[in-house]
């Protein structure tokens, strides 16, 4: 349960830092990509929360599978209208 | 009942499955409010951008910071009543909630910036998106509150029999949406340029 504990802790701290890393990068605008990586900084930290906080591994099947499918179908809309 | 601790499988589903059907239909719906926003940005780009720069970053990542701790903090609570250490758990949701209320004071106060300085729904396509979707999203937030309050009561003695352990683990995963949702909010209404 500690290594749970911990691993729940890492994971906190790489959302905080990816958040403050597309901030960051918003705020540098040093590519003209910056809403791609604004969306795929955003969906990489949606998988944290899924996977470690929510413990979607853990769900059934029929889940894991809806959910994960959201993940990919929203992030490749967002990504082909930014880009439209 | 082990030292104290409850025996739980790690490898069972958490939660009753149907708070995992209600929260993809949650997820569904914020799907289509996340894409229509984007459709209508992509015919007016450069006002979005425009209308975005007003829009106040610090306070909102200060806002993703205290949700994300606030799941955090919930999800150590879970491990927490998984060993049977109520009282730890109970401390990690109420801790959660006040965290919860810093998001709310949070946005209240960007809303109250935001319509002090005459910027309302009205203003434009993205204030009425900004308004609309964050709205909702506040709405959620204080359902969660809500749902938070009622089971760190509920909590009264320092055991969490398994019905218990499962109603908090539909709560939790109730408030992890709601922090999922605002990762993403806030990616497209302060990021994405």
């Amino acid at each position: 349960m500690v290594d749970a504990k911990l691993k729940l802790t890492f994971v906190w701290l790489v959302l905080c830092l990816t958040t403050l890393l597309s901030v960051g990068a918003s705020e540098a605008s040093f590519t003209q990509h910056l809403a791609l990586i604004a969306l795929g900084i955003a969906f990489f930290k949606v998988l944290l929360v899924m996977i470690y906080f929510m413990e979607l591994p853990l769900a059934t099947r029929k889940y894991r599978a809806a959910y994960l499918g959201w993940v990919v179908v929203v992030l490749l809309a967002l990504v082909a209208l930014a880009r439209a | 009942m082990n030292n104290g601790s409850l025996r739980i499988d790690e490898q069972r589903s958490p939660a009753e499955d149907g708070i995992w059907l209600f929260v993809l239909g949650d997820l569904i719906v914020f799907a289509l409010f996340f894409v229509t926003f984007m459709v209508y940005r992509a015919d007016a780009a450069p006002s979005y951008a425009a209308a975005q720069q007003s829009l106040n970053t610090q306070l909102g990542t200060a806002n993703t910071i205290a949700l994300l701790t606030s799941s955090w903090v919930l999800a150590l609570g879970v491990h927490s009543a998984r060993l049977g250490a109520a009282l730890n758990a109970k401390r990690a949701i109420w801790l959660s909630a006040c965290l919860g209320l810093v998001f709310l004071g949070g946005k209240v106060s960007e809303y109250y910036l935001k319509l002090g300085s005459g910027i309302a729904a009205e203003e434009s396509d993205f204030f009425m998106f900004y308004f609309v979707f964050t709205g909702i999203h506040f709405v959620h937030v204080l359902i969660g509150l809500l749902l938070l309050s009622l089971l760190a009561l509920s909590i009264k003695t320092d055991q969490l029999g398994e019905r218990h352990l499962r109603m908090f683990e539909g709560g939790a995963i109730y408030w992890h949406m709601v922090d999922l949702l605002w990762i993403v909010l806030f990616a497209l209404f302060y990021l994405v340029s």
